[in-house]
């Protein structure tokens, strides 16, 4: 070999050897959560293929179809649906859900199904364990196997649209799989088929949302360590002071009601109390947990609704509202449709959340309704004593637990296999977590296993369905007879003038007969499965549920605040409910606003409303105590920050400085009311605000006010100048300057709009300055003890129907429509109208010919087909293979003369030969 | 010298062009498949087509640079795409504004694949070459040999 030869031969390798090592950095995942960079971030795949703005004109031929269906998108990209039968529309809906929120849909349906590990590796693997184990998908599947049955009994028909509308988003994956969005990309996976079984685990999803909750444990640990007088006095008597009751007609608590504790001293084994602990502790280590434990303590689940009729409203018609609070996210939770079957006399605007066929709130041409959650107890926590792995004593004997297994699929490694054991109750779930348990005393093991109504074969689909189907309240009663989990406040107004509220859902009914006498039954605290307590007997029966239809004030409604007065004495219906500041707001609102007043812009003011009731209830006290200070305690900054209070009108407004020195005082003020006591007995568990409150007004020298710490007997008004002087010392370091008018509340409060997926902070939305609280009726609950409050839920959407003009019906989402980042629909509603109080149109146009094309952004034909369209790159791959086909003639024609004289080269040779 | 022969250029020159237009025209194709890694062809055959090494390289590296530099322009221009690379450098770099950044990386890794491609090739085809000039001699040898 010559040594230029040798030369390009080490050369060669060299460079071969180069390519591979690089080729194979670009192949390879390097973190294994996301997909490896190449494929990422190279021409041709990845983020190059991530779709934006949808097509302007989209044609389609689907092979199934009833006839054609036409869908219209308006400027802010709400699909406006136009077919010829329920099925062609819920296809449609499927396509255009999964158009414009796949991975949200796929996120979703994963969580509840236990299959996050399988994309996202073994750091989610004990998310998927405790969602399995809770139960969602095994229920959501026995609901769906029920509904086929009834489906095929001829009892109901929405199944046909929940089939078509898995066959829309399947079609839409189909032809999709290499336009996914960025998150897909990113980490590395492909949606796979949609199934009925998916849309239904979005029913267990949202009940668990909103009725998941371990305040039974938490009140046994806070009565375990405060003790019953103060547990009584604290988390029962006074929590009804200041609640404005939903249902009217059952009286009202005026100053809540006062009770005193009659029951016996609390026996209960220290096992079940360190179980109970350690379960909790465990619990928080749980992502979604602690989330959920977080969001319901700065009371982040709830909402409003509210409804006036024809003689309070301006306009002779009743006018709507609903905003349901709920964690901010993007995309948000709600995605907005309007679908009109013309032959059904189907004409629906509502929110949907992507992932069922079925508005879940909005209107048709004759009603409208909208929900808030109740906080019925539907959830009851048992403890039993373990005999072995296999048994435990239920009602005195020893019983067998049933056992449900799965093989969780994790990325990158073997299957996980994970059994999960069952009481007669439900799940054990105080296990599955790794060294949970604490060493038990006396060889007892106790064991914790929840039942809930969630964990039924439940109905809510079937009501859903029937209210935008209905007519009528006559129509809607019936359905919402079905709506069994999670409880609603149903709030109703219809065009014939009627206005309603009925709190519905299933209410368990126990037998507190066996309980001991520590116990206050009605599931506010964890029963001994082992001796039989607490078992549920029945339910509620629907007719006895608290209602109230057109009522003498004109007005109904709910802001997650106890459902009825003292004189409902059927059933317990509830435990806990919100503080009622908001309730207490809207109230005084709509009960100030004279007959014939209340129009669609008196309803944003509404919504908007940022005044703070709390403060209000607060801001006196504090200033009388600034005011008894002697001159010589009054510096000039206390001086300013009394003239800040003494002058505001309580809104929450971000351009203000009143309500950073409410919120900080408020804080420290309850901090240092409760924290001696409740550190001391070790419980996280604090009062409500309205407790506070009552303590503030009718008892300043409670002994809660009192520092045990000290050997001082410290009063309301101590507590107070206390909590001022820590509140400025904390704001001054903060801000950085005396001078109280820069103490803007928006510099640290502020509204976030974080992406579903934590550390994809670069496809979050804000922050914004905001205004508002957690207790204000438009609400931004946020944590300021640290510096900096990210409020990171509040309204999920806001909706206006006014019955004189449906047309003239407003909402607004906290996102966008769609959850493609680079669309302008990613986000385009929440900073263009949300954050500004603004609102869109809802088009609400019954026939296809009507819809204005002005408002038309782009269009989707969906026709009767083979099946087949035509790839829209063929074209361009026709040209590039004629251009190489050219390329290779001239190319031919180039060498002609060398490749005519090797050919004759050849024949010689061969001749020769 | 008449208009043919003031057009006239040399045969490197034409294998420069045609070996550039036909490794562009492949890679833009092969940008349909989603397999990056098949972008390492249109270098091998740049490569090839050119007699040099230097020309196969810069050859391949140009193809590549021009059809990746074009798509991904058109994808901004077109499909916001800008906004995917921001969103994704924002999640290494933390904030936004550093798209630039990963368009500058995409397009010097599309010129280091083409260059390698063309390495590659033009490496085989002087090997070949030389292999096929060796065994030539041999045959015109022994011809000659054959003749006398």
């Amino acid at each position: 070999m010559r040594i230029s030869d040798k030369k390009t031969t080490i050369k060669l390798s060299a460079v071969i050897i180069l390519t591979i090592v690089i080729f194979s950095i670009f192949s390879i995942p390097l973190i294994s959560l996301i997909a490896p960079l190449g494929d990422i971030l190279l021409p041709g795949d990845g983020i190059w293929r991530v779709p934006g703005e949808v097509p302007q004109h989209e044609t389609l031929h689907i092979r199934g179809l009833d006839d054609s269906i036409t869908v219209y998108r308006d400027e802010w990209g709400i699909p406006h649906i136009y077919a010829s039968t329920e099925e062609d529309m819920s296809f449609a809906l499927g396509y255009v859900h999964a158009q414009d929120r796949l991975f949200q849909m796929d996120l979703a349906r994963r969580n509840v199904r236990g299959k996050l590990s399988e994309v996202l590796g073994s750091i989610a693997l004990e998310e998927d364990k405790y969602n399995l184990a809770m139960g969602m998908e095994y229920w959501a599947n026995k609901t769906l196997h029920n509904a086929i049955e009834l489906q095929e009994a001829g009892d109901i028909d929405f199944m046909n649209a929940v089939y078509s509308y898995a066959n829309g988003v399947n079609h839409y994956i189909d032809t999709h799989q290499n336009e996914l969005p960025i998150e897909y990309t990113i980490l590395g996976f492909k949606p796979t088929k949609w199934t009925p079984l998916d849309t239904f685990c979005f029913s267990k999803y949202m009940s668990k949302m909103l009725t998941w909750q371990y305040s039974d444990l938490y009140n046994l640990q806070a009565l375990e360590t405060l003790g019953e007088a103060n547990f009584t006095e604290l988390f029962r008597s006074y929590s009804t002071y200041g609640q404005v009751p939903i249902c009217p007609n059952f009286g009202n608590y005026d100053d809540g009601s006062e009770l005193t504790y009659n029951g016996g001293p609390l026996h209960i084994s220290s096992n079940v109390i360190n179980t109970i602990s350690s379960f909790l502790d465990n619990i928080e280590k749980l992502t979604s947990e602690k989330y959920l434990i977080e969001t319901q303590e700065q009371n982040l689940i709830g909402s409003n609704n509210w409804v006036v009729d024809g003689i309070k409203s301006s306009t002779g018609k009743p006018i709507l509202c609903n905003d349901m609070h709920l964690a901010w996210n993007m995309p948000g939770i709600w995605y907005e449709a309007h679908m009109v079957v013309e032959d059904n006399d189907y004409n629906v605007y509502g929110f949907t959340l992507a992932g069922v066929p079925i508005p879940i709130v909005g209107n048709n041409e004759y009603l409208a309704w909208g929900f808030t959650n109740v906080g019925y107890d539907v959830m009851d926590w048992y403890y039993y004593e373990e005999i072995d792995s296999n048994h435990y004593v239920y009602n005195g004997k020893s019983t067998e637990y049933k056992t449900r297994t799965y093989n969780i699929k994790v990325k990158d490694q073997e299957y996980e296999k994970f059994t999960v054991k069952e009481t007669v109750h439900g799940p054990v779930l105080s296990e599955f977590l790794d060294n949970t348990l604490p060493e038990s005393l006396d060889n007892e093991k106790i064991v914790l296993a929840p039942k809930w109504t969630g964990n039924n074969i439940t109905t809510e689909f079937r009501a859903i369905y029937g209210y935008g189907h209905a007519k009528n309240r006559a129509d809607f009663n019936e359905s919402s007879s079905y709506f069994q989990n999670p409880a609603q406040n149903h709030v109703y107004a219809d065009i014939y003038g009627n206005i309603a509220i009925r709190p519905t859902g299933l209410v368990p009914i126990r037998d507190d007969s066996l309980n001991p006498s520590w116990h206050f039954g009605n599931g506010s605290l964890p029963y001994n499965g082992s001796k039989g307590e607490g078992e549920w007997i029945g339910y509620v029966p629907f007719e006895e549920l608290p209602n109230t239809e057109n009522p003498s004030q004109h007005y109904l409604a709910s802001a997650n605040q106890i459902v009825v007065g003292p004189n409902y004495k059927k059933y317990a219906l509830q435990n806990s409910w919100a503080t009622g500041y908001r309730g207490r707001r809207i109230n005084e609102l709509l009960n100030n606003s004279a007959d014939g007043t209340v129009g669609v812009e008196k309803m944003k003011e509404i919504q908007l409303d940022v005044k703070s009731t709390d403060a209000r209830a607060f801001v006196p006290y504090l200033i009388d105590a600034i005011e008894r200070l002697p001159s010589d305690e009054k510096t000039s900054v206390i001086v300013n920050v009394e003239t800040q209070l003494k002058n505001w009108n309580y809104d929450m407004d971000k351009d203000l400085a009143a309500p950073t020195i409410y919120r900080k005082w408020r804080d420290y003020y309850q901090d240092y009311t409760f924290n001696d006591e409740f550190e001391k007995a070790g419980t996280s568990m604090r009062p409500s605000l309205n407790v506070l409150e009552k303590l503030t007004r009718d008892d300043p020298n409670s002994k809660w006010f009192d520092d045990i710490e000290t050997s001082v007997i410290e009063n309301r008004t101590d507590v107070i100048i206390k909590a001022l002087s820590s509140a400025i010392e904390s704001i001054v370091e903060f801000y950085g300057t005396n001078d109280v008018s820069a103490w803007r509340w928006g510099d640290i409060h502020k509204l976030l709009f974080p992406h579903l997926v934590p550390g994809f902070d670069s496809l979050t939305i804000g922050p914004f300055d905001g205004d508002g609280s957690g207790y204000t009726v438009n609400p931004s609950g946020v944590n300021i003890r640290d510096g900096v409050g990210y409020a990171r839920g509040g309204a999920s959407e806001r909706m206006i129907i006014d019955f004189s003009n449906l047309e003239n019906s407003l909402s607004v989402i906290p996102s966008g429509q769609r959850a493609i980042a680079n669309s302008k629909h990613y986000s385009d509603q929440v900073e263009e109208l949300f954050i500004k109080g603004k609102y869109h149109r809802r088009y609400f146009y019954g026939e296809l010919d009507d819809f204005p094309k002005e408002h038309i952004e782009s269009t989707i034909k969906l026709l009767k087909g083979t099946g087949f369209d035509i790839p829209a790159y063929l074209p361009a791959v026709l040209i590039l293979v004629f251009l190489i086909g050219i390329t290779s003639v001239i190319f031919g024609l180039n060498k002609k003369d060398l490749i005519r004289s090797k050919y004759k080269e050849l024949k010689q040779k061969v001749r020769g030969e | 010298m008449n208009i043919k022969d003031k057009l006239k250029i040399s045969t490197d020159t034409r294998n420069f062009i045609i070996s550039f237009l036909f490794a562009s025209s492949l890679a833009y194709l092969l940008t349909f498949t989603n397999v990056w890694q098949l972008i390492i062809i249109p270098g091998i055959i740049a490569g090839m087509l050119n007699k040099t090494m230097r020309r196969g390289i810069y050859s391949a590296a140009l193809s590549v640079f021009v059809v990746w530099f074009i798509f991904m322009v058109y994808q901004m221009a077109s499909n916001n795409a800008y906004k995917n690379l921001d969103q994704f450098a924002g999640l290494i770099f933390g904030g936004s504004g550093y798209g630039v950044v990963i368009f500058i990386i995409v397009i010097l890794l599309g010129i280091l694949f083409g260059a390698l491609g063309g390495t590659i090739g033009s490496g085989f085809m002087i090997l070949i070459r030389a292999r096929y000039e060796k065994s030539s001699l041999k045959t015109t040898t022994t011809n000659k040999e054959k003749i006398n």
